[in-house]
């Protein structure tokens, strides 16, 4: 019995331990619904009392009746001129148009075939990749196209190539979750005094977008959770150089990648209704987001220039980690349960080159390659290339914890 | 039938007359999010007590919630952020977890399974029990703690490796 299997009938057999009758909860817990919908709206009436009173007093309303009361006593014509507005009837805005979800249908154009050299080469011809960084769980490793020249380099998360190859980028998985730099020979580590994660490099070299670290007067903003060596923050999108000068965040979003153009193509981070596909929707949000209507779930791309304007929504939805091709006409993604695509730079034209289970793409320097990872089975990861037609796969590590990889230039 | 007992039975009777969609999602759902609930926290008691809480929220959101795709995907949101609180009030408070029932007939391998859960963090056994009760693939691991993917696949990871360890098995297998 593999472990997969003695963890599941074990965990099943540990809840069936667990009485749950429902019929006899089910009363009380919907007479405890309706109580506590009789108390939010006695809350409601009261509240809206007070305000009404406040506001007559405020208006001096009740000061002039009690005025004028006092002064018909004396004799004089009572005029109080008093506001009769029919009273509210409570109607209540925005209920029953929700807007409905429009997902386009992404094509399918050519499905990806299934050959596969499975021991760590490519078939048919060598992708001249020289290296490939990764994570194997919070470490950073490099690694050779065919799967030798295998090097601890340095602790961290999500490693991105400088554009000449010779630095590397990753944001540290404790502390803070604060942007490095290292050397490709392991040499010279040292942080950038910017929090946050998932760095990507400026076609210059200069500049860094990354993930912005965690902010709590921004909405949607997900903290850091070191202990459990969460890998990052999503609280939208920031820039700085590569000394640390200049940090800004420059909008909302996540997952962003630098093309050679100076535009950053990037997730959607924070759109205005939850969805079930995303992962930064918490139980809160999506109680705050139950009273504005059902739920959507685009997730589209977006592009903007690194100041952050221009922004520009692409037509592809459910698009997750985003990345350029060397030459800025194509982007890579991929979709959960739906594997990796690459579409236009404008988001058309979009194909599916890998099924499910495939993710976290990165181009080659030729643009002829993406190094992926890819789930082999129940929780084991490993880093693969593909060819961006799909025809050629071939397995570069053989570890069962390794993700993110990024292919050096 | 005191006067208010009366009323609360009529208007539960209004309820269930009004609310088939909920009762019926609530008879489905209801011993799959207790025994959720209650592996979580390893406290059958306050498992059922976070289920209901759950569930009294779900019901206040009735007219709204029943419109998702998934209301027991919403449901079990709300289960697990309110699990989570639990058990940093717990923690906090220093409440000793009272374990759950682990019959003496119970078999050894689970009787250490039982045991090696108590071991992981709240992430980590949360995740477990969504993957390995819930059949949760790691997108929904994520989305329901709250957390990005990859964050979720090192609780998996984790946990899976420390339960290995715990348990004697080879995790590759």
């Amino acid at each position: 019995m593999t472990l997969d299997d003695r963890l599941k009938k074990g965990i099943l057999y540990l809840a069936t331990q667990v009485s749950a009758d429902s019929e006899a909860k089910l009363g009380t817990v919907m007479h405890a619904g309706q109580r506590r919908r009789v108390l939010r709206r006695t809350t409601a009436a009261l509240g809206a009392l007070a305000i009404l009173l406040i506001a007559l007093y405020a208006t001096g309303g009740l000061l002039n009746d009690l005025s004028a009361q006092q002064v018909d006593t004396a004799g004089r014509p009572n005029e109080t001129g008093t506001d009769d507005e029919p009273p509210e009837t409570g109607g209540e805005s925005g209920s029953g148009s929700a807007p409905q979800s429009s997902r386009s249908e992404q094509s399918r154009g050519s499905s990806a075939g299934t050959r596969s050299s499975g021991g760590g080469s490519i078939p048919g011809e060598s992708p001249g990749i020289k290296n490939i960084a990764f994570n194997r769980s919070m470490d950073i490793y490099l690694i050779g196209a065919d799967g030798s020249r295998l090097r601890f380099l340095t602790q961290g998360v999500a490693p991105s190539w400088s554009p000449e190859g010779r630095r590397i980028a990753f944001s540290t998985s404790s502390s803070g979750g604060s942007l490095q730099l290292i050397n490709a020979d392991g040499s010279e580590r040292h942080g950038l005094g910017a929090a946050g994660a998932f760095p990507a490099w400026s076609p210059q070299g200069n500049r860094l977008t990354f993930n912005w670290k965690y902010d709590s007067n921004k909405v949607g903003c997900r903290p850091w959770n070191e202990s459990e060596g969460d890998p990052g923050p999503e609280c939208g999108i920031g820039v700085v150089g590569t000394d640390g000068s200049g940090s800004q965040w420059i909008g909302t979003g996540r997952w962003p990648d630098w093309g050679p153009d100076d535009r950053i193509v990037f997730g959607d981070g924070m759109p205005e209704q939850p969805c079930r596909y995303s992962s930064t929707y918490t139980a809160a949000l999506l109680e705050t987001a139950a009273r504005a209507g059902p739920p959507q779930c685009h997730l589209p791309l977006w592009v903007m220039n690194s100041e952050g304007s221009g922004r520009l929504r692409l037509p592809v939805e459910r698009a997750i980690a985003p990345t350029w091709s060397p030459d800025g006409r194509k982007i890579a993604f991929y979709q959960e349960n739906g594997g990796i695509f690459i579409s236009s730079a404008d988001g058309k034209d979009v194909t599916n080159i890998a099924p499910a289970g495939y993710s976290e793409p990165s181009w080659s320097r030729d643009g002829r390659w993406l190094a992926v990872t890819r789930e082999t089975v129940s929780f084991q990861w490993s880093i693969y290339l593909i060819n961006v037609d799909g025809s050629d796969r071939g397995q570069v590590t053989s570890g069962a914890r390794d993700t993110l990889p990024a292919v050096a230039p | 039938m005191t006067g208010s007992s009366g009323a609360v039975v009529r208007g539960v009777a209004r309820a269930l007359d009004t609310h088939d969609d909920f009762a019926n999602l609530f008879r489905a759902e209801f011993p799959s999010i207790v025994r959720t609930a209650s592996l979580i926290l390893g406290d059958q008691e306050r498992g059922s007590d976070i289920a209901q809480e759950a569930f009294t929220r779900l019901f206040v959101s009735w007219r709204r919630v029943s419109k998702y795709d998934r209301p027991g995907a919403w449901l079990r949101r709300v289960t697990i952020r309110l699990a989570g609180k639990e058990a940093r009030r717990s923690s906090l408070l220093g409440v000793a977890l009272r374990k759950l029932p682990v019959p003496a007939a119970t078999p050894a391998p689970y009787s250490d399974l039982h045991s090696a859960l108590q071991e992981l963090s709240h992430a980590q056994r949360t995740a477990v029990v969504l993957h390995y009760l819930n059949d949760f693939p790691v997108r929904e691991v994520a989305e329901a703690l709250g957390c990005a993917e990859a964050t979720a696949k090192v609780h998996l990871h984790r946990a899976r490796k420390r339960l290995a360890e715990i348990l004697g098995e080879e995790e590759g297998s």
